[in-house]
């Protein structure tokens, strides 16, 4: 009889472990070597968003899985994580108080009454892009629905970021205080080709108060002058692509313009990681759907649904990685619920400009369900001396004095 | 019809350009060379236009312009070695008028001037810019522009505008006439991005360039006699057309007489020491607002005329020197969603040409000038019942209004440059009544449709309150990265012919093709 009760205990704890929603209880019945098409997409239907797996289905890509790799964060960015640790927490509005770089909710329990804003949090800083970071080439493609491209390019100094708070590899850290506001972060981002978007610039100024507004500016070479721009309207399509500035990385916009809820988990494939060998240099992608190594992640499941009534975006799902808190997959929806969009992100392994190892966001892409289009957004590698691929200089220590000038943009939206 | 052949000749090979421009743009790569250094990039742009009214005289469904532009834009980077930067950038423009030879209705009086004129611009900009930590130099010939205004100039006054071929209607990165000079500017590391900016012209002076008498835009052809204050209800016929006795190609080779003595006597003769130019800017943010100051000495690009009594009552122009003060500012505001935009300046010293009614009739008097704009610009969404449209665009909505004053007196004196100032209508017949402020309104809506911005469809309004205005609607299509074409109307609204910057060009309006390939 006792014998029978602990079977039948054991079986009661399994069928509990079974049902439960931890993800880690969901069967994978794919392995690292099997390739995900037409032929076998349905032992992969639980891994892949359906609008998605029809492209399987349909023949228009496969999927070739490998090893999950975690995405990694530099020594810095973990010590500042460790730092932290306890001491950070939410004010009444929502806001990080104590946050001084790295994660800042890296123990997060489910169960917190603000684990969903505290996720969309870690989400937001292990955004991770070092302290700075340029881009010398990049490329937007538009894709249409009969496959014909077109393209945004960065030619040179395309990107350049320096962040002023979370410092965490180069002094000063975690902060360059800035007056009258504190700033959060400064970007510059270029545009060389096609003709008509040659030479603008377009300058970004992002206040560590989530109540302010971006500060934009622009360089536009067809007034030949710098011009100040609304920062309000970051659902607006980047350069007629398929995402909108906010869709960048897969949700570039601010932390409490959204209400969240977690809901739910689920191992999905992704792109989180690319692996070496990575792809040569030079622009290989054709397409929206790339054949690339994808892998089983463990991800959680977060609703963000805009404050704004005046978004264009009713919802938006991210699928983020449990164990590094980075976006892996993203779907919005319309003002009428409808799937819009679904997005992946891939992160590469390059090497800091103090010597660290870091995974860096290299490219995303976005399919349009509702007009069977999308954009594909990839940084050009290169070489390093010492052999190493490359796709961005991180952590170089970037003079933000010349940069994020109106007589920088000039300059440069005149080469 | 030796000419109709070479004419003809003349659009075959520019078809012959378009076509291999259109090979090179469908390669859609820029011209590289020395890895990278040397950039090169283009277009081929053809604009034709047709009148829908009788401008000038029998216009109508006639050519209006068939202007063909070549452009190469080529940087060269002499050094870049992540400090310092130094790069040469030039810009060549070929241009080809081929109205006169396809149309035979086109009034042909200006052909030959219009070539000439216009032709002289082939090297149209060349200049070093030297790019060190905070410090950007700019030595050659270049365009310089400071302000917050579209359209209006009141810090835009560096370089002098061609309105010869398309009046105002053209961009004003077109019709700006590029001048040799030197730019210095200092950014201060901080917070505020103080910067202070630096223009020295050794001399290179330019006057506006009008159209040449009977041309398309040309100013003073029809109605030179009919403009603001210049003897009005003087004499028998209407106001349109003070003197009915002369037919309008009687007039033509008078005003091109007044056009070449312009020219003759305007120092567009390379440098002259003696038209030196100087200026400085300074800008910074504060709070939210970005602030500027700026001052500029310089050589008015509009002519005062008189005729001088010391030379036997030849007609004399004069290019006075002004002095510009002024000031800029923009704030963004979080309430309205909206860039405020501030321009104003004030022009010290400004001379114009006065009729009076003593020997001999033109005088010169001058005034000070005090200007402002205020605009906004707000991107909005339109709502629709499904969702906006365009589905991820919003409608860049863009407004200002300008304001000018003249702080003397003008009553009763007249004022003979067009455009400046208004002219009431007059009271009594002999009445030179001038009203001594000018007011303009602009607005602007433009949005873009699919993928790539394939389609954008543009609205431009501009009202003069005394009665004239212009609206222009246009459309673009851009189907891929090389091939742009616009289709659009350019419609002058008045009531007479003197009003304002638009009353002189009443019934001019015209329907125009625009067709451009790029390569990059």
């Amino acid at each position: 009889m006792r014998l029978k009760q602990v079977r039948v205990i054991i079986a009661v704890i399994t069928l509990t472990l079974a049902l439960s929603s931890s993800g880690w209880s969901q069967e994978v019945s794919v392995k690292p070597g099997d390739v995900i098409n037409k032929n076998n997409y349905q032992k992969a239907a639980d891994l892949i968003p359906p609008a998605i797996l029809e492209h399987i289905k349909n023949g228009d890509f496969q999927m070739p899985i490998t090893d999950y790799v975690a995405p990694t964060y530099t020594k810095g960015f973990q010590r500042a994580t460790e730092k932290g640790k306890g001491k950070v927490k939410l004010d009444e509005k929502g806001n990080l108080l104590n946050w001084e770089g790295g994660c800042p909710f890296p123990d997060l329990d489910l169960k917190d009454p603000k684990a969903a804003l505290k996720m969309a949090w870690n989400r937001d800083k292990c955004l991770y892009h070092g302290d700075d970071h340029g881009v010398d080439k990049y490329r937007l493609t538009m894709v249409n629905p009969q496959g014909k491209e077109r393209h945004l390019i960065g030619l040179e100094e395309s990107w350049r970021t320096v962040f002023f708070t979370g410092r965490t590899e180069i002094p000063p850290m975690p902060t360059i205080k800035t007056e009258p506001e504190q700033v959060r972060l400064k970007q510059l981002t270029s545009l060389d080709a096609p003709y008509d978007v040659k030479g603008i610039i377009h300058l970004k100024v992002r206040y560590e108060d989530e109540t302010k507004e971006d500060d934009i500016w622009m360089y536009l070479p067809t007034i030949r002058r710098v011009r100040r721009m609304v920062g309000a309207q970051r659902s607006e399509a980047f350069g007629g692509t398929d995402c909108t500035y906010d869709d960048i990385t897969l949700y570039m916009g601010r932390c409490l313009e959204n209400e969240y809820k977690i809901a739910g988990e689920q191992k999905i494939l992704t792109t989180i990681s690319v692996l070496p060998p990575y792809k040569p240099a030079g622009w290989a992608r054709k397409g929206v759907f790339e054949e690339e190594p994808y892998m089983v992640t463990d991800c959680y499941i977060l609703e963000a649904k805009p404050v704004d009534p005046n978004y264009i975006y009713s919802k938006r799902v991210i699928w983020i990685d449990k164990k590094t808190w980075q976006s892996a997959v993203s779907q919005v929806y319309d003002k009428k619920g409808t799937l819009w969009k679904t997005g992946y992100n891939n992160t590469a392994k390059i090497k800091t400009g103090i010597g660290d190892y870091m995974s860096y966001g290299i490219g995303f892409w976005w399919y349009d369900h509702q007009a069977s289009r999308g954009t594909v957004y990839e940084q050009f590698p290169f070489t390093l001396c010492g052999g190493e691929m490359q796709y961005a200089k991180v952590s170089t220590n970037l003079d933000y004095n010349k940069y994020f000038t109106q007589a920088f943009m000039k300059e440069r939206g005149e080469r | 019809m030796e000419a109709r052949k070479k004419g003809k000749f003349i659009v075959v090979l520019l078809c012959l350009i378009g076509s291999v421009f259109l090979l090179l743009a469908k390669s859609s790569a820029a011209l590289t060379l020395l890895d990278d250094r040397v950039r090169i990039t283009g277009y081929f742009e053809n604009t034709t236009g047709w009148h829908t009214q009788d401008a000038l005289a029998a216009d109508r469904g006639h050519l209006s312009i068939c202007r063909n532009v070549f452009q190469l834009d080529t940087t060269i980077k002499l050094l870049e070695n992540g400090q310092t930067n130094i790069i040469l950038h030039n810009i060549f423009r070929f241009f080809y008028e081929a109205s006169f030879a396809l149309d035979d209705g086109v009034n042909r009086f200006p052909r030959d001037k219009m070539q000439i004129e216009q032709g002289n611009d082939k090297l149209r900009e060349l200049y070093l810019t030297i790019q060190s930590g905070q410090w950007r130099f700019s030595l050659g010939k270049q365009q310089l522009v400071w302000g917050e205004s579209d359209l209006f100039r009141m810090a835009d006054i560096i370089n002098p505008l061609d309105l010869s071929y398309n009046y105002i209607w053209a961009p004003f990165k077109d019709t700006r006439i590029p001048l040799w000079m030197l730019v210095g500017n200092y950014t201060f590391p901080g917070d505020h991005n103080y910067s202070i900016e630096v223009v020295f012209n050794p001399g290179d002076y330019h006057s506006w360039r009008l159209a040449d008498a009977g041309g398309n835009w040309s100013l003073p052809a029809k109605r030179f006699f009919s403009m603001p204050g210049f003897l009005p209800g003087t004499f028998p016929g209407p106001l349109d057309n003070p003197f009915p006795y002369l037919s309008y190609e009687d007039t033509l080779p008078t005003v091109q007489w007044f056009l070449d003595e312009w020219r003759r006597q305007s120092h567009n003769h390379g440098l002259r020491i003696d038209d030196w130019c100087a200026g400085a800017r300074v800008k910074g943010n504060f709070g939210p607002w970005d602030l500027g100051l700026f001052y500029y000495y310089g050589i008015s690009g509009l002519p005062t005329f008189y005729f001088d009594m010391a030379k036997g009552g030849a007609l004399t122009f004069r290019f006075p020197r002004q002095q510009n003060i002024g000031m800029t500012a923009n704030v963004y505001d979080d309430f309205t969603q909206t860039v405020w935009r501030f321009e104003s300046a004030y022009t010290t010293n400004g001379s114009l040409a006065a009729f009076q009614w003593v020997f001999p009739p033109m005088k010169e008097v001058s005034r000070d000038v005090v200007a402002f704009m205020l605009g906004f610009d707000r991107p909005t969404w339109l709502p629709s019942k499904k969702h906006h449209w365009p589905r991820q665009n919003t409608w860049f909505l863009s407004g200002q209004w300008f304001q000018k004053w003249a702080l003397s007196d003008y009553r009763k004196k007249g004022v003979v440059i067009p455009g400046v100032l208004e002219k009431t209508t007059p009271v009594a017949a002999l009445d030179m009544t001038n009203d001594n402020s000018q007011t303009m309104f602009t607005f602007t809506a433009n949005t873009f449709v699919g993928q790539g911005n394939k389609y954008s469809p543009q609205f431009l309004f501009m009202y003069d309150p005394s009665g004239n205005g212009a609206f222009w609607p246009s459309f673009t299509y851009s189907p891929n990265n090389w091939f742009w074409l616009q289709i659009g109307y350019q419609m002058i609204l008045s009531h007479n012919t003197r009003d304002g910057y638009m009353g002189l060009f009443r019934d001019n309006d015209q329907a125009y093709l625009q067709l451009k390939l790029s390569f990059y």
